[in-house]
């Protein structure tokens, strides 16, 4: 079940070290350092292995837009989960600008934000009370958190006057939207992006992919994607 | 940023939260409220119905005491639950936020949202039962309802732990404390009425100090000096 998703990790990896480019990057320190990673999970009561993540290397340059594919339930989300805190690991170390997700993970978390396909919000409230909450987790003040909010949302197509209303108003592609405003919002320096644009017309996928690529220009952001929109998935370098 | 400021403000974002949840389920929490009058009530016209003002007087604090208790219980027991019923859980999990900057956060609110919401049933139950206090002696009820208040939030706090520890059985370990604490704690009679053993655990339940110290205040009228011993 992991051999899709190995395969392109592993083609990524050799074909950074074949590059010149990643000679001289490998004294810098990577955005993203992932060795030998591997997560089984004990389902059932009998408490079976499975396991969902084998074995993976990867290393990816600040700066970079990678792309992670493989078939459905080849272990993608939970590679995200991993880098993201949310998960322990069962062997094997991965490092975010050289901090140890587990020895390190506060510093770790405040460098990253994470998109997941499904939009998780408080449904009830509003995406300005959703983003607010978001805004003070990450230790930014209201409201210059709340400004860039309305002009990351604008950038995306969704009017200031919608954002005061209970988010499950909203139809799935904006809060999808909402969702990634709320990831951009915290200036993340590594994005990690679990299919970002499930749910979305071919044309916000446009404005999201347009504005995900100016992140990484104007912010010096790294982002980590499954399934990138239209195009078919492949590793590129800025 | 101080890292002090910073767990703070981290802290304001769940007090926050909640208080827009709050808002925005008005419904329920009306319904709550009237669940909550309606409940106190039944319970203290047992006294009522016996004819016994000293009887309706310990059930109105007991009843009064377990709306507050309860709510700031079952408020943290779900705090978590509620979470993975929204599916927020991860991204709360995820952010840069030490367990403790949470933990406050929810208790801190917990806290807040049960004495608003038992003042309104207080006012309704004396408004109810013209209740007669002119025996009160206000100082000692007011003593122990301040070291209350401390004392639940201890517990409060120390509930609250359980569902960040155990994110799968903390819920539940919440509601079976509570629920023991209501058995053993007199919330609506002297704990003298429960067997021995039951009443060797009474004895660790902050509640049962606060409990007789709050109607021997109010009830007898023993000026706060008489129950040193208590305090
Ligand atoms: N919490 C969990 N408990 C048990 N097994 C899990 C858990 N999460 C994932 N798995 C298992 O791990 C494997 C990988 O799942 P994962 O969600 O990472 O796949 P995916 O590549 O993201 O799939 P999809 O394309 O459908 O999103 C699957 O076999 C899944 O059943
Ligand atoms: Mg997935």
């Amino acid at each position: 079940m992991t051999t899709v998703l190995e395969q392109v990790n592993r083609q990524a990896v050799t074909d950074l070290a074949a590059s010149p480019a990643s000679i001289e990057g490998a004294a810098e320190v990577p955005a993203l350092l992932v060795e030998h990673l591997t997560k089984r999970f004990l389902v059932g009561r009998k408490r079976k292995p499975v396991i969902a993540v084998n074995d993976v290397s990867l290393r990816i340059r600040r700066g970079e837009i990678y792309g992670i594919l493989g078939a459905n339930g080849s272990g993608k989300s939970t590679l995200i989960r991993l880098f993201s805190t949310l998960l322990t690991l069962d062997s094997g170390r991965v490092e975010v600008f050289g901090h140890d997700v587990q020895r390190e993970e506060m510093t770790v978390k405040r460098v990253i934000n994470r998109v997941s396909v499904d939009a998780a919000f408080f449904k009830k409230l509003s995406p300005h009370e959703n983003l607010s909450y978001a805004a003070r987790l990450y230790g930014m003040d209201a409201r210059p958190a709340k400004a860039e909010a309305i002009r990351i949302l604008a950038r995306l197509g969704i009017g200031e006057s919608r954002l005061g209303r209970p988010l499950e108003q909203m139809s799935r592609g904006m809060q999808q939207k909402v969702a990634i405003a709320r990831a951009l919002l915290t200036s993340p320096t590594l994005l990690l992006l679990d299919e970002p644009t499930t749910g979305l017309d071919p044309r916000s996928k446009l404005d999201v992919q347009t504005f995900i690529e100016e992140m990484r220009d104007t912010h010096d952001a790294t982002i980590v994607l499954t399934t990138w929109p239209r195009t078919p998935p492949t590793v590129s370098r800025p | 940023m101080s890292l002090m400021a910073r767990e703070m403000k981290a802290s304001f974002a769940f007090v926050e939260r909640n208080f827009n949840l709050t808002k925005r389920y008005w419904g329920w929490e009306f319904a709550w409220l009237i669940y909550s009058i309606a409940g106190a009530l039944a319970i203290s016209l047992i006294g009522r119905s016996e004819g016994s003002e000293r009887l309706l007087l310990v059930l109105v604090v007991g009843a009064i005491f377990w709306n507050f208790l309860s709510l700031v219980f079952e408020f943290i027991a779900e705090t978590v639950q509620w979470e993975r019923w929204e599916g927020t859980l991860e991204y709360t999990f995820m952010a840069p936020v030490r367990r403790y900057a949470q933990l406050m956060g929810s208790a801190i609110y917990a806290i807040g949202y049960g004495l608003v919401h038992t003042a309104v049933v207080l006012t309704v139950l004396a408004l109810f039962f013209q209740l007669d206090l002119s025996h009160a002696n206000f100082a000692t009820a007011g003593a122990f309802i301040l070291l209350g208040s401390l004392s639940f939030m201890g517990i409060g706090i120390a509930a609250a732990i359980l569902p960040l520890m155990y994110v799968e059985r903390g819920g539940q370990m919440v509601f079976v404390i509570q629920s023991v604490l209501l058995l053993v704690s007199g919330v609506y009679y002297p704990i003298s009425v429960l067997p021995g053993w039951m009443q060797a655990v009474s004895h660790f339940s902050p509640a049962t100090y606060v409990l007789d110290g709050v109607r021997a205040g109010l009830i007898e009228g023993t000026p706060v000096t008489a129950l040193f011993g208590d305090v």
